[in-house]
């Protein structure tokens, strides 16, 4: 029914594999001339693979796809570029200590091809910003922008160049609703001049206002391919998170009861008046999108970031935190996202691990005795269950559960009371998934509260008692177990921007 | 205020160079002349020449500490040549090639392995050392025909020495290849984002090996006015010299994390450190003290540098936040 319209870029059976993850399965889509296409999905759904796919930054295991009439089965950086695909990303590709002209030729340069004629270069520039309608000195430095100009130089240069395809990742975030309008003035006039627009965005609204066709992805499939007009936001919701639950989780026995920690009006580090209590024994749950603040959030309370304003209270008493040293003394741990690099050191023993931050209570007139180092070892590795030949083993031979038993041992053996999880299972195979959930299970009957950060709905639904909700740096919404309010629906709605 | 910090921030240097003159120029006599004046800048022409192709790597994101090494090889080497009969401007062209041969090796070695420069051109320092040593058997050759004493003792005009000509003409060729050609520009860029400068199509790998080229055929124009000024090759005559380059290149607003630099700035800091050194000598302090107050400038300057960087990052993200809020207040008020 769409005979007239002609194909700029199509990918056929895309697979892509990492060790224990199908990251694409069976990827099949087709993008028009001059349409813009809305690709949405979880943060995790395949999104990136795919678009890195079709850049070169990474090769498909099987599958091709075709820009313009010709096909590939692998492409390098360079030649995808020479094809006429360009990327925004996320994170920005700019030079900062050269001009804003330099930047859009970078590559380029106008000259006799050994010195450079700045004054040609700065009159493009100035007649590119014109048409585009941008309103940026070429002569300024580029980290003496604004992140919402640099994005606008990112998207001027891409511009200025030949263009197929454009792909831009959440190019709205860092903007101002005013830079917003000027994008989409931009993106129309790219598109009458036939441009396929590949648009990655979290902002149901945007995605209603801007696209004309969505593909919506969930773990590595390709759900559906839907004229825009055929859709509305409930509909779209429900193909992002539509799914049944894989995983089983431990029942959740307590019914937490006295506070342990409670947050008022917490600001800084780009949130905002952010309030919440955790019960003794509680699991809260973090969700939100990429970059809603979970992570920042997280950080202010560990003491990693400065707390501008707002208070925090430790079983009903005021404290401060101004370091993540403090934090712990006051027994607030973090095991953090990044176990290999952030949480446990893979070259040292379980012991040495374990030992690490605890050899205050461990030595006597800073020597560090043998008996109690063993004895508080012991203790962990027989209370967390940690399966290992012997104390002395490397952690990097552990598996992924036991290593983060190990992290979460440290701290208990300092007598930790609070416990901040950054997403505790990812990188984690099933078997161990279920292993932490138990520990997780155990730990909250011990009387130890837990925030959990996750991505994963079914992580959150499954183990937390509560869930907050973030969005651009704020809470949108708190759902309560018991009230029976948990659904995937109802956490997306929250979520995702209007 | 705002306009007197942003003054303050652009002329810092030439700020404190003034100081440090008046300050001589008041509590030395005899540091105001011509004479002396002229004495400083020809002391300091090996120090610009150097520090105009040690600038070029150290923006390109590099460094080289194998300079003094190379001086005292090169002049040495040149030096060996004319005594043995080699036409003196065939052994000045042999111990330039020399020069940039032991630089784009430096270069290669770093861009390739992917080995920290500091590392590579430390142990290259050695290395060249030990070279030098091996084939003076440690000591300075002498015999140099007095045709040779030009370049670096000779005048023009019977007042202006040779060597501040040359080392002008090095910093306005220095500023050219910076501000004016393709290949200067890449070198802000590879130092700055060396990521974004490859996905732009270039190869940021040769455009670190040439900064390395460029700046061995400075080092060995560097060593024959070195060994003309002394009238010999001596083993030793470059010890010391990196850390001058080093500290004349920061002090003029190179930053140490590359992409960032003028060369008027360059031009400043080796004034600065010719000042200071000379004044001192005119002021009669001993060269241990010298020693210790150049090295006490190089802590300072990098430590104001790095301070400097650090709350400008944090100034971003402050602003980076503001923009979110406005944000959330506009989407506020359009509901």
């Amino acid at each position: 029914m769409e005979k007239e319209k002609k194909i700029s870029l199509s990918v056929h059976h895309i697979v892509k594999t990492y060790p224990g993850v199908i990251a694409l399965k069976d990827i099949s889509i087709d993008f028009h001339e001059g349409e813009v296409h809305g690709l949405m999905g979880e943060n995790g759904a395949g999104k990136s693979t795919l678009v890195k796919v079709i850049s070169g930054v990474i090769e498909a295991d099987e599958g091709s796809f075709c820009i313009g009439d010709e096909k590939f089965e692998k492409i390098t950086p360079h030649q995808a570029t020479e094809k006429g695909l360009r990327i925004i990303h996320q994170e920005l590709n700019l030079i900062p200590t050269l001009s804003v002209t330099e930047n859009i030729f970078m590559g380029r340069f106008v000259g006799n091809g050994i010195t450079v004629r700045f004054s040609e270069m700065k009159k493009r520039a100035k007649k590119l910003f014109e048409e585009m309608g941008i309103n940026i000195n070429p002569d300024v430095l580029v980290e003496d922008l604004t992140v919402a100009q640099m994005q606008l130089v990112e998207i001027a240069k891409s511009v200025s160049q030949e263009v197929r395809v454009l792909i831009m990742d959440e190019p709205t975030s860092p903007l101002t609703q005013n830079e917003v309008e000027l994008l989409f003035k931009l993106i129309r006039r790219l598109k009458k001049r036939g441009v396929t627009i590949i648009y990655i965005s979290h902002r149901l609204s945007e995605i209603f206002e801007m696209t004309d066709r969505v593909t919506v992805m969930r773990d590595g499939e390709k759900i559906a391919t839907e004229k825009t007009e055929d859709l509305d936001r409930e509909t779209l919701i429900n193909l992002m998170v539509g799914r049944t639950l894989k995983e089983t989780y431990p029942p959740r026995s307590i019914v937490p009861q006295t506070e342990a920690l409670r947050v008022e009006h917490l600001c800084g580090n780009g949130l905002m008046d952010i309030s919440f209590n955790l019960k003794k024994g509680e699991i809260l749950g973090l969700a939100g999108l990429v970059g809603a603040g979970r992570t920042e959030l997280v950080r202010l309370i560990f003491g990693a970031d400065k707390i501008e304003s707002g208070d925090i209270y430790l079983e009903e008493k005021k404290i401060h935190i101004d370091s993540p040293a403090q934090a712990v003394n006051l027994g607030i741990a973090l095991i953090p996202e990044d176990r290999k690099q952030q949480g446990i050191i893979l070259e040292l023993s379980v012991k040495e691990n374990l030992a690490l931050p605890n050899y205050r209570l461990i030595s006597r007139r800073t020597l560090v005795n043998k008996s109690l180092e063993n004895e508080c070892v012991n203790k962990q590795v027989e209370r967390l269950r940690i399966k290992t030949p012997s104390v002395s083993q490397l952690v990097k031979n552990l598996s992924g559960g036991n290593q983060q038993k190990v992290v979460v041992g440290k701290w208990l053996a300092g007598n930790a009371g609070i416990l901040i999880f950054d997403e505790p299972t990812r990188g984690i195979d099933v078997g161990a998934k279920q292993e932490i959930y138990n520990l997780m299970n155990e730990l909250t009957e011990q009387g130890i509260s837990i925030i959990m950060v996750s991505s994963e709905m079914e992580e959150l639904m499954g183990m937390s008692d509560r869930i907050l909700v973030l969005r651009e740096g704020k809470i949108s919404g708190c759902l309560e177990r018991s009230k029976g309010e948990f659904s995937q629906e109802g956490i997306m709605d929250y979520a995702s921007m209007n | 205020m705002d306009m007197l910090k942003k003054f303050f921030n652009k002329f810092t240097v030439l700020i404190l160079l003034i100081i440090v003159i008046a300050y001589f120029g008041i509590t030395a006599p005899g540091f105001m002349t011509i004479g002396n004046g002229m004495s400083l800048l020809r002391q300091i022409a090996v120090l610009g020449i150097l520090s105009t192709g040690f600038s070029m790597v150290m923006i390109a994101g590099g460094l080289d500490l194998s300079i003094s090494s190379q001086l005292s090889l090169v002049s040495c080497a040149t030096a060996m040549m004319i005594v043995n009969g080699v036409p003196s401007i065939l052994a000045c062209i042999g111990g330039i090639v020399i020069a940039v041969l032991i630089s784009t090796f430096n270069g290669f070695a770093i861009v390739t392995t992917g080995m920290p420069a500091m590392i590579c051109t430390l142990a290259m320092q050695q290395v060249l050392q030990g070279v030098v040593y091996i084939f003076t058997g440690a000591s300075p050759v002498y015999g140099l025909p007095n045709s040779m004493k030009i370049i670096g003792q000779g005048y023009i005009f019977g007042i202006v020495p040779i060597p501040i000509i040359i080392m002008i003409a090095i910093f306005l060729i220095g500023a050219f290849i910076l501000n004016r050609t393709y290949l200067g520009r890449y070198f802000y860029a590879v130092g700055s984002n060396e990521e974004a400068t490859r996905l732009s199509g270039l190869s940021s790998k040769k455009i670190m090996i040439l900064s390395y080229v460029i700046n061995g055929i400075f080092v060995g124009l560097a060593s024959i006015v070195l060994m003309s000024r002394i009238a010999s090759g001596q083993p030793l005559a470059g010890q010391g010299y990196e850390m001058d380059v080093i500290t004349a290149c920061v002090v003029g607003g190179i930053a140490f994390s590359g992409g960032k630099g003028k060369m008027l700035g360059v031009v400043q800091g080796v004034l600065v450190m010719g000042v200071l050194s000379n004044g001192l000598g005119v002021k009669g302090v001993d060269s241990y003290t010298q020693l210790l107050c150049k090295g006490i400038v190089l802590i300072v300057v990098v430590s104001i540098d790095c301070l400097r960087e650090k709350r400008a990052k944090s100034q971003k993200m402050v602003i980076s936040h503001e923009n979110k809020k406005m944000n959330h207040q506009k989407e506020g008020a359009a509901e």
